[in-house]
């Protein structure tokens, strides 16, 4: 899709590369957070948590180290739940985490069911069919062990992040946004690495390896988790109150059908 | 993940799988309905757009026709957003199809951007997979892209205009026609703008119709569970939590 030059580019500056993607995935976070309002952080909680799914068997050399690229996209839900915690409240993030605990476990399930589905036989889309089968099977060979262990390491420090997130934000009176942002990413990206490491990495490559795994993971995410924290000063003087209507069910049905739903829903102001 | 012999049976009972996989579908889409409220429809539109994506290339036989797999999750949304619309209004179904169109744009940025970085050894596997299912040629981009939100958006325009003409009555009438006419659309659109020029006129038709009877199918499945889902009171799951409040406490 992108034009060769873009291509040679960037395949020999890997490490620009890994500073644009992280760019990337924040832009798109605030934009989606000012088009869409609170429902575009929502949106942005659910699509990394698939993407980082994807992308997490992807390993590649960042700065010298080895590195997956699904740490990015995980490490931007940090971001959007922290946004979140700041203008709506710890109720909203914390639902925010259980959808995307929600649609993760989803993901799981319905990649598991496709792989049950024969490729085509039909003489003219075999070959492709079966490349994509076996495409997919090699993104998503799930053991168990891995499924619950990420699943429950996501749950525990993403609820954890909420947690410290609020209980700083009533300690420090709500001053010193950078404060509460950063300690509870980096606090709570260190119980998402050491959970992961000893529950999913420690008994495939022992205890030694795994520290050393994680240990360059951590960097990784301590980096991204501080590159956020002028935009999230950003975010929070925007004015999304108009993208943040919201329409009940009720108000709609009391509606109908005397009247039609031409009238604009109201909006907090 | 699953046991061998849940492998072996499916493996054999293909038809089954495929009737199993919409139901799951739909249980999903109910579950996070109940659940989430709102929120968790607009989770299912994001959820089934990017899963439909994924496994658009998957192309398996089932009936004896050959379909998509992304055929299931991408029928998927309409049920989601016709029960947003019938519930909460057009607003609120028009937003989470162009939600669902920025995630799906978001989508294809991401992993085109991804494919660039250069695998380690031992993840080339894992890199060629990725280049296989996301190595996206810009016109098949651009077609899916418009089919979908020029086929969705027509789908919450009809079910409001049926919704109108038949003063709210016959809730099967417009669920199932908007579902079916804007799925006509979407799979004419597609057609066109990926198929033209590729494949010859009468093979574009053939595999359009093939493709429309499967969307039509699940199409009606779904009619009992929309009546089910009206009448369940999700107003406690329907909170939310404005700015303004919030801001006050501090």
């Amino acid at each position: 899709m992108l034009p060769q030059e873009v291509v040679d580019f960037f395949s020999t500056y890997q490490d620009l590369l890994w500073l644009v993607t992280v760019a990337i995935d924040l832009a798109i976070t605030l934009l989606l957070y000012r088009l869409f309002g609170k429902m575009g952080l929502y949106s942005i909680v659910i699509l990394n948590i698939m993407l980082s799914n994807l992308q997490g068997p992807k390993i590649t050399i960042i700065f010298g180290m080895e590195t997956s690229l699904g740490l990015i996209l995980y490490s931007g839900i940090y971001f959007a739940t922290d946004l979140l915690s700041e203008n709506y409240g710890r109720r909203e993030a914390n639902r925010a985490v259980q959808l995307g605990f929600a649609t993760s476990i989803i993901m799981v399930i319905m990649v598991s069911i496709s792989l049950l589905f024969l490729p085509s036989n039909l003489p003219e889309t075999k070959d492709f069919a079966e490349r994509v089968h076996y495409a997919i099977q090699n993104l998503f060979d799930f053991t168990p062990l891995f499924v619950f262990g990420s699943l429950f390491v996501y749950l525990v420090s993403q609820s954890f992040d909420v947690w410290i997130f609020h209980y700083i934000k009533e300690k420090t009176k709500g001053k010193h946004l950078w404060l509460r942002n950063n300690v509870s990413t980096i606090a709570s990206q260190s119980v998402d690495t050491i959970l992961y490491a000893l529950i999913v990495w420690t008994p495939i490559v022992g205890l030694e390896k795994a520290i050393h795994l994680s240990l360059a993971k951590y960097l990784f995410k301590v980096i991204i988790a501080l590159l956020d924290t002028p935009f999230i000063y950003w975010a929070r003087s925007w004015n999304v109150v108009g993208k943040d209507w919201h329409d009940a069910g009720d108000s709609y049905h009391h509606q109908h059908p005397n009247s039609d739903s031409k009238q604009k829903p109201e909006s907090e102001n | 993940m699953l046991p061998s012999s849940v492998i072996e049976f499916f493996t054999a009972h293909q038809d089954w799988l495929w009737i199993l996989t919409i139901t799951i579908d739909l249980a999903i889409t109910l579950i996070l309905y109940w659940w989430f409220g709102k929120i968790g429809l607009y989770g299912v539109v994001v959820l089934n757009i990017m899963l439909s994506n994924l496994q658009g290339p998957k192309l398996t036989v089932v009936f004896g026709m050959p379909t998509s797999l992304g055929v299931v999750l991408y029928s998927g949304i309409y049920f989601a957003t016709d029960l947003l619309s019938e519930r909460y209004g057009k607003l609120e179904a028009n937003r989470a199809v162009l939600l669902g169109f920025a995630t799906s744009l978001v989508l294809v940025m991401i992993m085109t951007v991804s494919i660039l970085f250069i695998p380690s050894p031992q993840a080339m596997v894992i890199h060629n997979a990725i280049t296989l299912l996301f190595g996206f040629t810009p016109r098949f981009v651009f077609g899916s892209l418009f089919a979908y939100l020029i086929s969705q958006s027509f789908d919450v325009w009809i079910f409001h205009y049926l919704k109108e003409k038949t003063e709210g009555r016959h809730l099967w009438f417009r669920n199932n026609a908007s579902t079916l006419l804007s799925q006509a659309l979407d799979t004419v659109l597609y057609s066109l703008v990926v198929w033209w020029g590729i494949v010859a006129l009468d093979r574009a038709i053939q595999l359009g119709i093939a493709k429309y009877i499967f969307k039509a199918i699940i199409a009606l499945i779904d009619t009992p569970f929309i009546y089910w889902a009206r009448t369940w009171e999700v107003e406690k799951r329907d909170w939310y939590d404005s700015r303004k409040h919030y801001s006050k406490q501090f």
